[in-house]
């Protein structure tokens, strides 16, 4: 709620502009993405280094040694790809009851390493089904147009707590307007039909409209939150205040060394329809 | 025997002297007129059967006369006026002694000569003697004189000084009403009465902000008069930006201000922006203690802000209100029994809603704002011993979030209060109110951005309350207050639940939290030679109370979830947790000379409830939480000194004054705190010790055809988390380095008042990101120190005229009502003052980062009120 920012103000009054101003010094750290899903595939790290704010686009990793341990299961070794992006050399999956660890070795010789991290069990979508509303048409004044929408049933699990993340995907690309983090957890719905509503996504007849349901764990919950908080409404009165996004990542080589990201697991469930 | 008759006997013997003493002093002296020595005169009187007693080496070798048919009480009071002697009755005897002044009280209320409205803080002073006092909060006074004769004169901020005698030779009732002034300012009788407040007053570092629809307000934004701007104003008060409602005073928090409407705490003091809930046309008298507080108070951490509801005209009917570009505002007041009570009704709407569109991807799409406001006070003033008030305050907003989301909140309060005297000497003060705040957020669908579909979620704190104050006034320089209090605070965090009792949404209820928040204080003031004492304590406690399952955490680390190791169950009464604060305040003022004094205070007040706002400034739907096991209360100890000096016959006050504040327990939030319906909140709280210092300097020019006032603070305010005493401290997000401003009003005609207000402030502290990263190619901003920079600096010009229409008709005859116009210009040179930094990818080029400035104001901002009395 906080997020939405109210001010007394009209809007013909107020007034954005992109500035140059002064930043401290940039850090260059390093910085890990990566996900195990509970499908059978190559699965992802990604590494890269940030770089100073107004600077260029952040340089990527492309000469270290990446593994992926489990606790009861061989490791897997993964190789570069391309923009960073590290895959395993074999296709597998994170299951439930395992644990996996990300360690990375960097050039230098540090040991980068993720904490172990269980996968949570998977979250079925019953129902992805279409509905649809009508609005006016900007780009043709007078008109209207029907603007299509997912409506998902989804069965909460009552047991324990459990944190989701949804993905929307048009045509096979993933919208990111309004918001490209949709996170919810049961504490308003626990053993409920999950509550959805997306019809700020909009898709058009003939579209292949994808929904997926991440059933991913606190940490990787918390850590999303926090990420979103700090990449959204940021430094207005009525939004939250900055800090460090913390991940589960450490060097062990370096142990002061800030290393940013996040490496988890996310069990999927995806439905797909064409819009009709 | 039993006790009763024990007593009745007792009285019946005592009422017997007392008879007896009585007779003999009516009963006729039996020497023949004439005159005599004292002495032997008194030993015949003796002789004759009337019980005098008295030392002959004690009485002067004088010669005095007796008078035909004289009686003995005649006999004694003559000789007292003429100062021979003195006397007494004691145990059924006369008791004579060498002459000694009598003293006795004179007391009453001060009133508004047209409206009999009581009169906050209005000066009493014996004309030629060092002898006055102020009324107090009531409109009363008392005080204790030698017999004689005195002229008093009367003053009081924006009315015509009065001067009356006064031969004092009994304790005497006395309410005085002066008239406001309707002169010209510069017409105003200039002399030593003009009251000094500033320098005699010996509570250090209070700003008053006096709110009569004759003093210049300065007109804010979109010609709006408020409490809260004004009070930004005034040296050490200030705001975060345009659109943050809370106010930080001396660098305190938003929470530790004692907002207080007729004695009744108000919890939220602000509808929307700087625009406070305190509907001028019925407000009174703003007091701000942002220094010493008076041991009377307590309760929060830093600050005292007191809001005094008018009363009501108890003469005359009359109707007054106003209309802006913001709100509209209508006033009802007269008297219900002409003289002794009165009713005063007033109602504030805003006009029109305020609305922003969309900027950039921020999930503002557009916000509907909707306030009222409503104030209602009756008064009943039957006899002199006795006031009776009853008010209520009754605040709402609405405001709508995007297209299906409303928020609703408000506060209100109900308060009783009756003024009572025991004696000439002794006032009292009984109040018992109810004051409550609460909100509500509906919602029929949310967003999918956000977690659910239909909801309504609500949280609300009330407080029952009930207090006492007494006043014993020994004589004008001498003076005791004491008094108890006693608050119950029912706190409901959070009640969510679906609109549709089938709906996927499952109703939560966060538990009940309960306290009783008590305090007794004692204090005197007192004057000795130049110096006057304001010095007492006040000992506060708090108890937690159940029904409340309160969880064990594992003591050796931070409370989290996954560190319980037990939950204990307390049932409904039972205590949870017991904190107590012994308060001692202090504050001396040692007075140089006639036009200045050195004042050096200090503070210590306990805090036992806190709001919950992990963004910038405070959002309506922030949830207060009481003290318990894990939330400690917040203290603070406060030490300021200060010199005040007044210039050409007061006409200029100045004062410079230096403040150090030390506040431990401060609460702060982890990284990412998730407050909403989080049912253990203490897993996401953190406590910081904090402090500020600070230097303030204040002109100010009272009166003549100019008046104004410039003020400026060089001040810092900082904290550090407990856990690392080694940690650097680090400035707070509402820390202004540098903040000054001035207020200028000048009367052009009769009719006219041009007025300016010029302010300059330090950018508030900034983070801002070294670096940038992606991840799921969202571009992050990485922040490595915290406030360790600054927003460019913010000034600003206002400007502004009132325009009273004429006062007579074409025909020459008055006009029943009088009314004016206020035009203003605000942010004259249209400064973009810089509001926030947002750090985003830049939209032309993915990947890359760019920082963008936002100015709630780029331009300058017209505006016009209209207002009317009849």
């Amino acid at each position: 709620m906080k997020k939405l920012i109210i001010i007394l103000t009209l809007s013909s009054l107020s007034c954005e502009r992109v500035v140059v101003i002064p930043l401290p010094d940039e850090q260059n750290l390093l910085v890990v993405e990566g996900w195990l899903t509970d499908m059978v595939e190559r699965q992802y790290v990604r590494l890269s280094r940030s770089n100073s704010f107004s600077g260029a686009v952040n340089p990527v990793i492309d000469d270290a040694t990446v593994l992926v341990q489990a606790r009861n299961s061989p490791s897997q070794t993964y190789s570069y790809a391309e923009d960073g992006r590290y895959l395993s050399d074999n296709a597998f999956q994170a299951v439930s009851g395992e644990e996996y660890r990300l360690s990375v070795l960097l050039q230098n010789g540090d040991l980068i390493r993720s904490s172990w991290t269980p996968i949570e069990s998977n979250t079925n979508i019953n129902i992805l089904s279409v509905d649809s509303f009508v609005e006016n048409d900007e780009e043709n004044p007078g008109q209207t147009k029907v603007v299509y929408f997912p409506r998902i049933t989804a069965l909460d699990s009552a047991d324990y707590q459990n944190y989701y993340r949804w993905r929307l995907f048009k045509d096979g690309v993933q919208l990111t307007e309004p918001e490209s983090i949709i996170l919810q957890n049961d504490r308003f719905f626990d053993g409920n039909f999950i509550p959805n509503l997306f019809d700020d996504y909009e898709y058009s007849i003939g579209n292949n409209m994808t929904v997926e349901l991440h059933s991913i764990t606190k940490e990787a919950f918390d850590f999303l939150s926090l990420l979103k908080s700090q990449t959204t409404t940021l430094s207005a009165a009525a939004s939250t205040t900055p800090a460090i996004v913390n991940g589960n990542i450490t060097n062990f080589t370096a142990p002061d060394e800030i290393v940013l990201g996040f490496f988890g697991t996310r069990a999927i469930s995806s439905k797909s329809v064409i819009v009709q | 025997m039993n006790h009763k008759s024990l007593i009745l006997l007792l009285v019946l013997i005592c009422s017997c002297f007392h008879g007896f003493s009585q007779t003999a002093l009516d009963s006729l002296i039996s020497i023949k007129s004439g005159k005599y020595q004292l002495k032997s005169t008194l030993q015949a009187i003796k002789n004759s059967g009337i019980p005098l007693a008295f030392s002959t080496n004690k009485l002067p070798n004088v010669e005095i006369s007796i008078k035909k048919d004289e009686s003995i009480r005649k006999f004694l009071e003559r000789h007292h006026q003429e100062e021979i002697f003195s006397h007494s009755i004691e145990n059924s005897q006369i008791l004579i002694t060498k002459y000694q002044p009598r003293k006795f009280t004179l007391n009453g209320l001060i009133r508004d000569a047209e409206s009999n409205e009581h009169l906050i803080g209005a000066n009493i002073q014996m004309r030629g003697t060092a002898f006055g006092g102020t009324s107090n909060g009531y409109g009363y006074y008392s005080i204790t004189l030698e017999e004689g004769e005195y002229t008093i004169v009367i003053s009081h901020i924006g009315y015509k000084s009065f001067r009356t005698k006064v031969d004092l030779k009994s304790n005497t009732y006395f309410s005085f009403s002066i008239s406001p002034n309707i002169v010209q300012l510069d017409e105003v009788e200039i002399s030593s009465v003009v009251h000094d407040a500033n320098i005699s007053s010996n509570t250090p570092s209070v700003s008053r902000i006096s709110v009569d629809r004759e003093s210049v307000l300065t007109p804010y934004l979109l010609g709006e008069v408020d409490v809260v701007q004004n009070a930004l104003l005034q040296p050490g008060v200030k705001a975060i930006g345009e659109d943050a409602g809370g106010i930080h005073i001396r660098g305190g928090r938003v929470d530790q201000n004692l907002i207080l409407l007729d004695e009744a705490p108000i919890y939220n003091p602000i509808h929307v922006g700087q625009v406070s809930v305190f509907n001028p046309e019925a407000i009174n008298d703003v007091r701000i203690f942002k220094g010493f507080i008076p041991p009377a108070y307590g309760g929060r951490a830093s600050s005292v802000i007191e809001v005094r509801q008018r009363e009501g005209n108890k003469n005359k009917h009359s109707l007054s209100g106003g209309i802006g570009l913001l709100s509209a505002r209508v006033l009802a007041e007269g008297p219900i029994k002409k003289g002794k009570s009165s009713f005063l009704a007033s109602a504030r709407h805003s006009l029109f809603n305020p609305s922003i569109e969309s900027f950039g991807n921020r999930s503002v799409r557009r916000s509907r704002i909707r306030f009222r406001d409503i104030n209602l006070k009756i008064n009943s003033n039957p006899n002199e011993k006795n006031t009776y008030y009853l008010s209520g305050y009754f605040g709402k907003d609405r405001n709508a979030v995007g297209f299906n989301t409303t928020r609703n909140w408000g506060n209100s309060t109900l308060n009783f209060r009756w003024n009572h005297l025991f004696t000439p000497k002794v006032f009292s003060n009984f109040s018992a109110f109810i004051s409550e705040y609460r909100y509500k957020v509906e919602s029929d669908e949310e967003p999918g951005a956000f977690v659910s579909t239909a909801f309504v979620s609500t949280s609300r704190i009330i407080d029952y309350s009930l207090k006492s104050d007494f006043t014993y006034s020994f004589d004008p320089a001498n003076e005791i207050n004491f008094g108890f209090s006693s608050v119950f605070h029912r706190l409901k965090p959070g009640d969510r639940e679906p609109f549709d009792v089938d709906a996927n949404t499952n109703t939560i209820r966060l538990d009940t939290e309960h306290g009783l928040e008590s305090a007794a204080y004692l204090s005197q003031q007192i004057e000795m030679g130049p110096l006057r004492f304001n010095y007492g304590f006040r000992y506060s406690t708090f108890h937690n109370f159940g029904p409340e399952d309160v969880r064990v955490y594992d003591p050796s680390t931070l409370p989290a979830d996954s560190t319980v190791i037990d939950t204990v169950s307390f049932s409904q009464g039972e205590l949870i947790k017991f904190y107590h604060n012994f308060e001692p305040r202090a504050a001396i003022n040692w007075r140089v000379n006639e036009s200045s004094s050195f004042k050096i205070s200090y503070s210590k007040t306990a805090q036992y409830l806190h709001l919950l706002s992990n963004t910038r400034a405070p959002a309506p739907t922030d949830i207060w939480k009481l003290a318990d096991t894990f939330v400690p209360p917040t203290v603070s100890k406060h030490y300021s000194i200060g010199f005040y000096k007044n210039l050409k016959g007061n006409m200029w006050e100045s004062s410079i004054e230096f403040y150090y504040k030390d506040i431990s327990e401060d609460i702060s939030y982890r990284n990412g705190a998730d407050l909403v319906f989080n049912e253990n909140i203490e897993t996401e709280l953190l406590t910081n010790e904090g402090r500020s210092f600070g230097m303030e300097i204040f002109l100010k020019k009272r009166f003549g055809k100019l008046t104004g006032w410039l003020s400026y603070a060089l001040s810092r305010s900082e904290t550090r988390f407990k856990e690392d005493l080694l940690e650097k401290y680090v400035v707070n997000d509402f820390d202004r380095t540098h903040d000054f401003s001035a207020t200028w009003a000048l009367k052009i005609s009769e009719r006219v008042i041009a007025s300016s207000n010029f302010v300059f402030a330090t950018g508030i502290p900034v983070t801002l990101p070294s670096d940038k990263y992606s991840f799921e190619n969202n571009l992050v901003p990485h922040f490595v120190e915290r406030n360790q920079s600054r927003l460019p600096s913010y000034h600003r010009l206002d400007l502004s005229l009132k325009w009273k229409a004429k006062k007579t008709k074409k025909d020459g005859y008055a006009r029943k009502n009088e009314d004016f116009w206020v035009f203003t210009l605000y942010n004259v040179y249209a400064r973009r003052n810089v509001n926030s930094y947002f750090f985003q990818e830049s939209s032309d080029n993915t990947g890359l980062g760019e920082i963008v400035e936002w100015s709630i104001f780029g331009s300058i901002v017209p505006g016009i009120t209209y207002s009317f009395k009849f």
